[in-house]
């Protein structure tokens, strides 16, 4: 349909461009009406001035009539030429208006009147002239008579006339009251269809503002609900090409992208968790895998030369313990371990050194049993006594000791490895905490796991939840290594 | 926009557009009405008639335009609309100066209507004479009736009315006829002498009857009616019988005898069919009325012009039907005519 087409491409206008358009379709329609007002008001104002033109027309007529009369009068007064002129040029005229009457036979009775006028008159002037013709032919007898007779029907025509201007004036009356009549209801009709065209106008302007704003309200709501956090909306329907159709184009892909973005985001970590997962295994395989072959080497030369020495029930005892020691970096390799596990391999290492350096080393330990079933990462206390051993006691002039205790202190774990040995400066331990320090690749005998080692593996696991202290008085004043690990009485510390 | 919106603006659109014209037809309507509804004719006739029987003459002029009509002719009522009132031979010369296609005129026999309508032929103007001929003029046709035999006519009821006086012991019986001044041609004569005959030859000297003549004088506007009262005033003894020979003389002579009582004591015989007149029969005032077919009349009129123009001849005399009117047949008359 016509109006439908006028719909589509009034949808996809610009924004600008409609509301233009719908401006200027009402101010068109007004305009419009307005002209057609002006049309009609000028059309009955003509009508008004027409009213009595009619009559006008009448008098001119009898006038003329009146003059033709005259100057014949005239002229069989005067026979002057002046008189004879006049007559003609009146006579001429009055032919000329006479030539606007009706000459045919009808039954409207005005213009009936006026062919008996013009028929009369047409008589009237043949007998004028022949009038005339007798004067100038000094016909006396005949000119008077044909005078009579002139004068006569001159007479009759202006009955004629006068009835007829009187009948006109009635019916001219007549029209005169209908139009003044019209022209009040006019003043009526015309606020009514203004009206009318206005109620028109406010209704078009409603429907059309509708559709230009109903998207961008329906735009509006829906952007409040992704701005609450909620995506999952339906596609905005798009009807019109112009700038809101095109925002509400971009919003509905915008939406689509955050969707489309987040899933892609939520993959993404998933991914990367787990590959923190497999990169925190395969770290801990690594560092496990970094207890070199030497200390292994070194023990079981250690266990020969024993063996050598003494062929005795101690160097059973110190194999089996070597063994054991192996055994559990064998078993446990990828699993982790309990306190009492990791303080035995402990026990295990210093029946080793002792073996080894003649009981050199005093060890005492104060474990609290409860804590025994803590999970830890494996090998993490064996590597701090050894290097309480190493850099403690080792090169030291008096009896070396080494303690070790794992207590409770409110919701951590605390495992603390002391010495009386070297000691350490307080800038020594700050480089060491923040991991500057090096190990010593050097010594032979260190199985590979310092302190950074540790330090790391314990970060890892518990999510840098885990603390690692030292405290050292100075140079040899002893060292005191704290592990503080999270622990609540009810729940395993370790993270899975 | 919705379908129920679209339909909205259509319906709005469309009632505008309505309102718009509507209210053109109406201005139109109000505003330029003055080309009312007419007919272009062939020919223009002109039916002169007098000022006097208008009732009368309206019925022929009807009938004449109407059968005007069928033959695509327009008869005008010369004069009829004019100012100034205009005699018959004034109307005439207006009407042969105008040069109509035809004249239809209540003839005389004045040597100046004749001399007009002997100019009227002379200008190839065909003039029909009705109810009154011109004999001695050219005029082509008289539309009229044999007043001899409406003398006759006359002249019968005049013998019912005696034979029924005679009953009562009355030797000598006195009718009086009103005759119009104005009329100068034969017919009234034509009528008396019928009547006279009749009433002789019937009568055959058994009844000594007086048949009087009173001219009434119609002159002066309003004359006819004064005339007419002074009868039944200044005379000493009424007559028996009182025949008008027109409408007009009708109606005064039997309102003068209503208002003098003398309804009864004068038997008055009517002219023409008017609704008064019918009612004045019903009632008995008048004894009876003889009528002319106007419609006849005024059909005859124009077929006689329609002959001559269109063949160049027509018959000089065409006979229209008289009636007779008694009281039932006027009671008749009554209830038809009134719905």
């Amino acid at each position: 349909m016509f109006l439908e087409t006028i719909s589509n491409r009034f949808r996809n206008l610009r924004f600008q461009q409609k509301l233009t358009a719908l401006f200027a379709l009402t101010m068109v329609v007004i305009l419009v009406v307005n002209l057609y007002m002006f049309v009609i008001i000028n059309d009955m104002a003509e009508k008004v001035e027409e009213v009595y033109t009619s009559n006008v027309s009448l008098n001119e007529l009898s006038s003329g009539l009146d003059a033709v009369q005259a100057y014949m009068e005239e002229y069989l007064n005067t026979k002057s030429s002046d008189a004879m002129k006049d007559y003609y040029r009146s006579e001429q005229e009055y032919q000329k208006l006479m030539e606007g009457l009706h000459i045919q036979a009808t039954d409207h009775m005005l213009w009936l009147t006026e062919k008996n006028i013009y028929s009369l008159s047409k008589t009237y002037l043949k007998l004028a002239a022949e009038v005339i013709q007798a004067k100038r032919g000094r016909n006396v007898e005949k000119y008077g008579e044909l005078y009579e007779e002139t004068h006569m029907l001159y007479e009759g025509i202006h009955t004629y006339i006068y009835s007829l201007n009187n009948a006109q004036f009635k019916d001219n009356s007549r029209n005169y009251q209908i139009l003044i009549h019209a022209l009040r209801y006019m003043e009526w009709i015309s606020v009514g269809i203004l009206l009318l065209v206005l109620l028109g106008n406010i209704g078009l302007i409603a429907a059309s503002t509708r559709s230009v704003t109903q998207p961008l309200y329906k735009l509006a709501k829906a952007a409040d609900e992704v701005a609450s956090g909620n995506f999952e909306i339906d596609k905005l329907p798009v009807k019109s090409m112009d700038e809101v159709g095109i925002v509400t184009n971009t919003f509905n892909q915008m939406v689509e992208n955050i969707r489309n973005y987040i899933e892609q985001f939520r993959l993404t970590m998933e991914r990367e968790f787990q590959m923190q997962n497999h990169l925190k295994d395969a770290q801990l395989k690594y560092l496990q895998a970094q207890i070199n072959p030497h200390f292994l080497f070194n023990t079981l030369n250690a266990g020969a030369q024993l063996a050598m020495m003494e062929e005795a029930e101690r160097t059973g005892q110190f194999l089996e313990n070597v063994a054991e020691f192996f055994r559990y970096n064998v078993r446990k390799n990828d699993k982790d371990a309990t306190l009492r596990e990791e303080i035995h391999l402990v026990d295990n290492y210093i029946y080793i050194l002792n073996v080894r350096f003649s009981g050199e080393i005093l060890f005492s330990k104060d474990v609290d049993e409860s804590l025994l079933e803590v999970k830890v990462p494996r090998m993490i206390l064996q590597p701090l006594v050894e290097n309480a051993f190493h850099y403690g006691i080792r090169n030291i002039d008096w009896k070396g000791r080494i303690e070790l205790s794992v207590y409770q202190k409110e919701e951590e774990l605390c495992i603390s490895i002391w010495d009386n040995g070297a000691g350490m400066e307080k800038e020594r331990i700050a480089q060491v905490l923040l991991g500057h320090v090096t190990e010593n690749k050097e010594k032979p005998e260190s199985n590979g796991i310092g302190m950074k080692n540790v330090m790391e593996r314990l970060r890892l696991y518990f999510h840098n939840q885990a603390k690692v202290e030292i405290f050292s008085e100075g140079k040899n004043q002893g060292t005191e290594v704290l592990l503080r690990i999270p622990y609540r009485q009810e729940e395993d510390p370790c993270i899975e | 926009m919705s379908r129920k919106k679209t339909w909205a603006l259509y319906v709005l659109l469309t009632g505008i557009v309505v309102c718009l014209l509507v209210f053109w037809q109406q201005f139109h309507e109000l505003g330029g009405n003055e080309e009312e509804d007419y007919e272009i004719y062939k020919r223009h006739y002109a039916m002169i008639t007098g000022s006097e029987d208008s009732d009368f003459w309206d019925r022929v002029y009807e009938s004449a335009r109407e059968e005007g009509k069928v033959n695509g002719v327009y008869v005008e009522r010369f004069g009829e609309n004019l100012a100034v009132e205009y005699e018959c031979q004034e109307l005439l010369k207006l009407a042969i100066s105008a040069s109509v296609d035809g004249i239809i005129i209540p003839g005389d026999e004045e040597e100046e209507t004749v001399a007009l309508l002997n100019e009227a032929a002379e200008k190839g103007i065909p003039v029909v004479t009705v109810l009154q001929d011109s004999a001695r003029s050219l005029r082509q046709c008289f539309v009229g009736n044999n007043y001899y035999n409406l003398g006759q006519e006359y002249a019968k009821q005049m013998l019912e009315i005696l034979s029924e006086e005679n009953t009562e012991g009355k030797d000598t019986s006195r009718i009086l006829v009103l005759m119009d001044e104005s009329r100068t041609d034969s017919s009234q004569n034509l009528i008396l002498l019928g009547i006279r005959e009749t009433l002789k030859e019937k009568l055959n000297g058994k009844l000594l009857v007086s048949v009087e003549t009173s001219l009434i004088d119609n002159s002066r506007s309003f004359q006819t009616e004064e005339s007419i009262r002074d009868i039944f005033l200044s005379q000493e003894e009424l007559p028996d019988i009182l025949v008008c020979l027109s409408a007009v003389h009708t109606r005064c002579a039997y309102q003068a005898a209503v208002d003098y009582n003398k309804v009864g004591t004068v038997q008055i015989l009517g002219y023409y069919d008017s609704e008064a007149i019918l009612d004045a029969v019903s009632k008995n005032i008048l004894y009876s009325t003889i009528t002319l077919d106007t419609v006849q009349m005024g059909r005859s009129c124009v077929q006689a012009l329609e002959e001559y123009v269109k063949t160049g001849y027509t018959n000089g005399y065409r006979a229209v039907d008289t009636h007779l009117i008694t009281a039932p047949d006027a009671n008749r008359l009554l209830s038809g005519r009134t719905p």
